[in-house]
């Protein structure tokens, strides 16, 4: 996961990428989540495009990263106006501290869920006959 | 008689006898009369009756049979009645009575000697009174001596020697042999052994009696008392109960609830608070919801419409056209209010008869709320949601409540459709037309009227 | 993202949904039934059409927390 601050905006880049987010939203929505340990839901990542947000519920990625993030899952934001650098990161750490252990321990399960995925898709797809 | 002095006037037998030992004061006679008890009783002495005797002044102001009467009543076998200064002796002229004056027993006569005397003598009742004008001793011992004739019925058989001598001696004012016929018969007796085993026999008997008595009313106070005592649990296991639900409510809240209560009803919209108070229940809140009724079934609903005999279907024409426009055609829909008390998040029950005041301009009572106060089914929903600690549920169900009219219930139509009718031509605003406009009703009747007309101008 | 809690007379839920899904879904998700009740959203009852709308249509912000019950419509009575 990456933060960055560009004038006035800052910019969440998750190491998740678009593709596996839909992929998983599709064929395993519970691998988007984070749960308890009696298996309530408490945080959730999902894309909406251009209609991205960050809340202490789950994360909707609105964009996708470019260069080496290409195909990242991002999300963007505008910061108020007049801060110091200093401020600026101060009020992009308090809007994504509350999520970052959950989309932390995401980005290590979604890409393998993901594969998972993709692995029994194509065994599927392989496995299919055409008469 | 002077010198009167036998065992049977002893102090031994005075107990035994329980008696007065000497009636008139005289020894003689109460000597006399416990001498022919015992002579004549048979079986154990224990059981031995004495001859009740009893004596008095008599009233010029009763008559003769009236004293009679007292001797039957009262069980007085000798009844001995002196007479007041100047009285004339009574008379006894019942059935049954006899007069001892004649021959062949001419008693009164003989008695009259010393005084004035009538006697009467009943051998069926085995009563005698005697009126006299002066009880002497002379005359005592007279009378004493004549007892074989004034107590007849124990002599129906032949004197004895003993009885015979007695009654001599008496006569002769002869003391000593008196006093050693009655000391040689009562020397065959332990008065003193007897008096103990007269008190004492059914002494146990006389006390278990009375401890019975006193032990059944005892029981029947205790069974009266379980009664009441059942009939007072059974009313404390209700409130128990009733308490039980209020806690197991107000345990399930859990803490900090005031900010969600504010935020609850700032949410709700058709919420209103009408009063809130602090009393001896807690906190009281009467709140108000006002909905559109929305929740009915309409098939219910249709045949009451088709029915001539329903509320509905012998209801004006008016009336009838709104109902069907509202829960047929759903060309608009009731606004009607629903007054609820709220107590402490752990009670809820609708207010009977009652309005906010603050919405007669466009809403209605609910009916099944305003005439009965009745939730009908909500109610359980209601308290189970309260048990859970889930009072907005509890509270959102009264919003259901309110939105909810029970065609089935026929008492309520009824008083709805006399409502409706009621409020034909006010200015309440009391339907929401399906243009988004409130209404009176006879503003939607012209409304559902332009609008039947357009249809059908449309249509044709 | 919003929380959803979810209650019904039988079940109490709290559902992460997206401002995109509807309450339809939510009440799918928590395995709760709307048949015959009266759904309500932060104070305000649901219409039919309201129930397959989405919570961003219906008013609800990203990051909300909103309670939607399902109350049973049962009968008034005498």
């Amino acid at each position: 996961m990456k933060l960055t601050i560009t004038g006035d905006a800052y910019a969440l880049t998750s190491t998740i990428k678009v593709d596996e987010i839909e992929l998983l939203k599709k064929y395993n929505p519970d691998a988007l989540s984070v749960k308890d340990k009696d298996g309530n839901v408490k945080f959730k990542v999902s894309y909406s495009e251009g209609k991205g947000s960050i809340t202490p519920y789950g994360v909707t990625f609105g964009g996708k990263g470019r260069g080496e993030s290409d195909g990242c899952a991002t999300v963007t934001g505008t910061l108020p106006a007049g801060l110091s650098t200093d401020e600026a990161k101060k009020y992009v750490a308090e809007l994504v501290g509350g999520v970052v252990a959950y989309l932390e321990q995401l980005e290590k399960d979604v890409t393998k869920a993901a594969e998972a995925v993709s692995t029994q898709r194509k065994k599927l797809i392989d496995g299919i006959t055409v008469a | 008689m002077e010198s009167v002095n036998t065992i049977i006037t002893g102090s031994n037998a005075n107990v035994f006898f329980g008696t007065d030992s000497s009636p008139l004061g005289s020894l003689t006679l109460g000597a006399t009369l416990r001498f022919i008890a015992l002579k004549h009783h048979q079986g154990d002495i224990e059981t031995i009756k004495p001859i009740k005797v009893m004596t008095n002044q008599f009233s010029e102001y009763n008559n003769g049979n009236h004293y009679a009467q007292q001797a039957k009543d009262n069980s007085i076998e000798l009844y001995i009645l002196s007479a007041p200064r100047g009285a004339q002796l009574p008379t006894v002229n019942e059935d049954g009575w006899a007069s001892l004056d004649t021959p062949p027993y001419p008693v009164a006569p003989f008695l009259t000697t010393a005084s004035e005397t009538r006697i009467y003598v009943n051998t069926e009742l085995k009563r005698t009174v005697i009126f006299v004008r002066q009880p002497t001793e002379r005359w005592v011992d007279m009378l004493c001596s004549s007892m074989f004739r004034v107590l007849p019925w124990y002599f129906a058989e032949d004197m004895s020697d003993e009885e015979t001598a007695l009654f001599r001696a008496i006569s002769k004012k002869d003391a000593s042999t008196f006093n050693n016929i009655i000391n040689t018969l009562c020397a065959n007796y332990d008065f003193q052994a007897a008096r103990f085993r007269k008190v004492l026999i059914g002494w146990n008997d006389g006390y278990r009696k009375k401890q019975i008595l006193t032990l059944k009313s005892a029981c029947e106070d205790y069974h009266r008392n379980i009664a009441q005592y059942q009939e007072e649990i059974a009313r404390l296991f209700n409130k128990l109960e009733q308490s039980s639900v209020n806690l197991t409510a107000l345990e399930a809240q859990g803490d900090s609830t005031d900010d969600s209560v504010y935020k609850f009803f700032m949410m709700h919209k058709q919420i209103s608070i009408i009063s809130t108070q602090q009393n001896s229940d807690g906190n009281v809140m009467d709140y108000c919801v006002t909905e559109t009724i929305e929740y009915f079934d309409a098939d219910e609903f249709m045949r009451l419409y088709t029915n001539s005999s329903s509320s509905i279907g012998r209801a004006p024409k008016d009336v009838k056209d709104i109902f069907h426009a509202v829960f047929a055609g759903g060309k608009g829909a009731f606004r009607v209010e629903g007054v609820f008390r709220l107590v402490n998040l752990s009670s809820i029950v609708a207010r009977r008869g009652s309005t906010s005041g603050q919405f007669s301009e466009t809403h209605m009572p609910h009916p099944h709320l305003y005439h009965h106060a009745c939730l009908g089914g909500n109610e359980t929903y209601i308290n189970n949601y309260l048990q859970q600690g889930n009072w907005d549920m509890a509270i959102e169900q009264t919003i259901a409540a309110v939105k909810n009219i029970n065609f089935g219930d026929a008492t309520v139509i009824r008083e709805f459709v006399e409502d409706v009718q009621n409020c034909l031509d006010s200015s309440r605003r009391c339907i929401l037309a399906d243009n988004g406009k409130e209404m009176t009703l006879r503003e939607f009747l012209t409304y559902i009227r332009e609008n039947h007309e357009n249809e059908g101008t449309a249509n044709g | 993202m919003i929380k959803v809690l979810v209650k019904t007379n039988t079940t109490r839920q709290e559902v992460i949904a997206e401002v995109t899904e509807t309450p339809a879904q939510v009440f799918e998700k928590a395995n709760a039934g709307v048949s015959g009740a009266m759904v309500n959203l932060n104070g305000t009852v649901l219409t039919a059409t309201d129930l397959n709308s989405t919570f961003e249509k219906l008013g609800v912000v990203e990051g909300a927390t909103v309670n939607l019950n399902s109350i049973v419509k049962a009968d008034g009575a005498r």
